[in-house]
């Protein structure tokens, strides 16, 4: 058996070198772009609804913060070392990310978004960067976008993945991991192991194989294969330097557009209920038309708290619209009697969702010749909003079935005041 | 938002002869950005840069990709705060000057300076806009 019959896909376009662009405490880096007085100093940002702590800087890293760690109970440490901690400014990080990758994009077109806060770019072997190359692409991203970054360079994504941990703890930030270092290796934790998941490292701990290099010496692929599927022997072969994930540039098409979260209070009575999912319903059909998409079906959900000691309660419901639709005034009528359907009293309510199936874009209708909402005068009323919520905020004009005190609504008291809408910009002092 | 650079009405019959020359959209994002990932919106607070005609309330066009030079407008770090001055170069002296007789020149040689990034321009509304 070749290469490619044993893996049943072709691995030539993927034999070349792989960079992977990794920004260092990304959140974290991101609160210190406006705010530069943040620099060197201790900070943390917190989960939603300022739960937990998600993000540290290097300075409370130091001071022993732990990732995870419950916001309320660490309150009084913070702030006995001055640690500022801040609420998720996800619109800030988003705006940072695209940013830094667009960056890339000037460097190379090769460039796979892997997460909000890393990249992998692929180099072909005669365009193989040297490490002053890697040090200048850093620097780049640096200045440009205010992100600090680090950028491990090897032959495979996986020793990438390697390289960049090492290059991170280098004053220069990059490092190129030229073959598989036995002894780099040997400091890879199974559980560290790009694309191990806690299964497999549980499985292979059990026969003695603690860390990378012993993964990689694995001896029989067939026997790596079946008891770690296809996989499992992708990720040997690419800890022994042979390429078999290539880079996956195009963006998975956009199957469904979901807007859910977690409420800061549980909600216990209809009234808020339905005032909560007419919210919801609103943030999720104005995604649906910033992206001029059009939604087939609709699906809401709703479920108590999963981890607390109380009754558990979750339930869904589905509804297909005649016509592939975009408004909410026609969204709004289905949304009532989908929630009396499936909201039973006497439960505490953690979290509602709702979620947008078969989309497709306006050539995609199908109109119905017994069609009798008012869809051109719907659109242009709901234009009218979403141009006003654009400009003074979201949701200064919403149908009164939203409700006015939402006090279920996420809590992030610690924002900081900068986001990319023309409100929020950041302020430069003339003075 | 698009402008179109001229068009002509749309009539029955013939069709004008001058849209053959029409050129498009102009794209005033193009025309102010030339490198949309290091370019930043940033507004102004205080009146220490009227002399170069940036004014309180105004927004700054920031180019993070472009090299300070003697005399770019810049945001440099003051005091960890994001502040615009001119940057100077003199007799190996650093200088953020303000361009207001009333505010103080600050000579920066020496000193450990971070130039947030280069003004590329000023966008200042002459009609008071509700925002």
């Amino acid at each position: 058996m070749n290469l490619e019959e044993r893996f049943n896909f072709r691995v030539s376009p993927s034999d070349g070198w792989y960079a992977l662009v990794d920004c260092n405490n990304f959140y974290c880096s991101c609160e210190r772009v406006y705010n530069p007085s943040l620099k060197e100093r201790p900070i943390v940002v917190l989960s939603n609804n300022d739960g937990c702590i998600i993000a540290r800087s290097n300075e409370a890293k130091l001071l022993g913060i732990g990732m995870g760690e419950p916001y309320f109970k660490m309150k009084s440490i913070l702030q006995k070392h001055k640690i500022t901690a801040f609420s998720s400014n996800y619109e800030l990080y988003g705006d940072l990310s695209h940013r830094v990758m667009e960056t890339l994009r000037t460097i190379t077109p090769y460039v796979e978004v892997y997460s909000v806060d890393e990249a992998f770019t692929f180099w072909p072997h005669r365009l193989k960067p040297t490490l002053d190359a890697l040090r200048q692409f850093r620097e780049r991203v640096i200045r440009w976008t205010g992100v600090p970054v680090s950028i491990g360079l090897a032959p495979t994504k996986t020793l990438a993945k390697v390289a960049a941990k090492v290059a991170k703890k280098r004053a220069d930030g990059c490092y190129i991991l030229e073959e598989p270092d036995e002894y780099l290796l040997q400091q890879v934790e199974v559980e560290d192991i790009w694309g191990v998941g806690r299964r497999y490292a549980r499985k292979l701990r059990k026969i003695g194989v603690h860390d990378a290099a012993a993964f990689a010496k694995l001896p029989d692929d067939d026997w790596i294969r079946s008891q770690f599927t296809v996989v499992g022997l992708r990720t040997v072969y690419e800890l022994r330097g042979i390429s078999c994930l290539g880079l996956e540039m195009l963006e998975p098409e956009r199957k469904g557009i979901c807007h859910s979260r977690a409420f800061s209070q549980p909600i216990t009575n209809y009234k808020e209920m339905r005032e909560a999912f007419f919210t919801y319903l609103t943030r999720a059909s104005t995604k649906l038309r910033s992206r001029g998409l059009y939604a087939r079906a609709m699906q809401i959900w709703l479920q108590t708290n999963r981890f607390a000691e109380e009754p558990y309660y979750s339930n869904a419901a589905v509804v297909q619209f005649p016509v592939a639709s975009q408004d909410f005034f026609e969204m709004s009528q289905y949304l009532e009697p989908m929630l009396q359907s499936i909201y039973t009293d006497g439960y505490r309510y953690k979290k509602i969702g709702i979620l947008f199936l078969d989309l497709c874009n306006e050539t995609g209708i199908q109109p119905d010749l017994f069609d009798n909402i008012p869809r051109t005068r719907n659109a242009a009323l709901l234009n009218v909003m979403d141009r006003l919520n654009s400009r003074y905020g979201k949701l200064t004009v919403h149908a009164a079935s939203c409700g006015k005190e939402r006090p279920w609504e996420m809590r992030r008291e610690k924002l900081s005041p900068v986001a990319p809408n023309w409100r929020q910009l950041a302020v430069v002092k003339a003075k | 938002m698009l402008l179109p650079l001229f068009s002509s009405r749309v009539s029955a019959g013939f069709p004008s002869p001058a849209d053959d020359y029409l050129e498009g959209d102009l794209d005033l994002n193009e025309y102010l950005i030339r490198t949309p990932p290091a370019t930043f919106l940033v507004r102004v607070s205080g009146n220490s840069m009227i002399g170069k005609g940036i004014y309180d309330g105004d927004l700054l066009v920031v180019d993070r990709s472009l090299e300070p030079l003697d005399r770019d407008v810049v945001v440099a770090v003051v005091e960890g705060e994001l502040t615009v001055k001119q940057l100077r170069f003199q007799d190996k002296e650093v200088w953020l000057m303000p361009a207001n007789r009333r505010y103080k020149p600050l000579c920066v040689t020496g000193m450990d300076l971070q130039i947030w990034g280069v003004v590329s321009s000023s966008i200042h509304h002459f009609r008071k806009r509700v925002e």
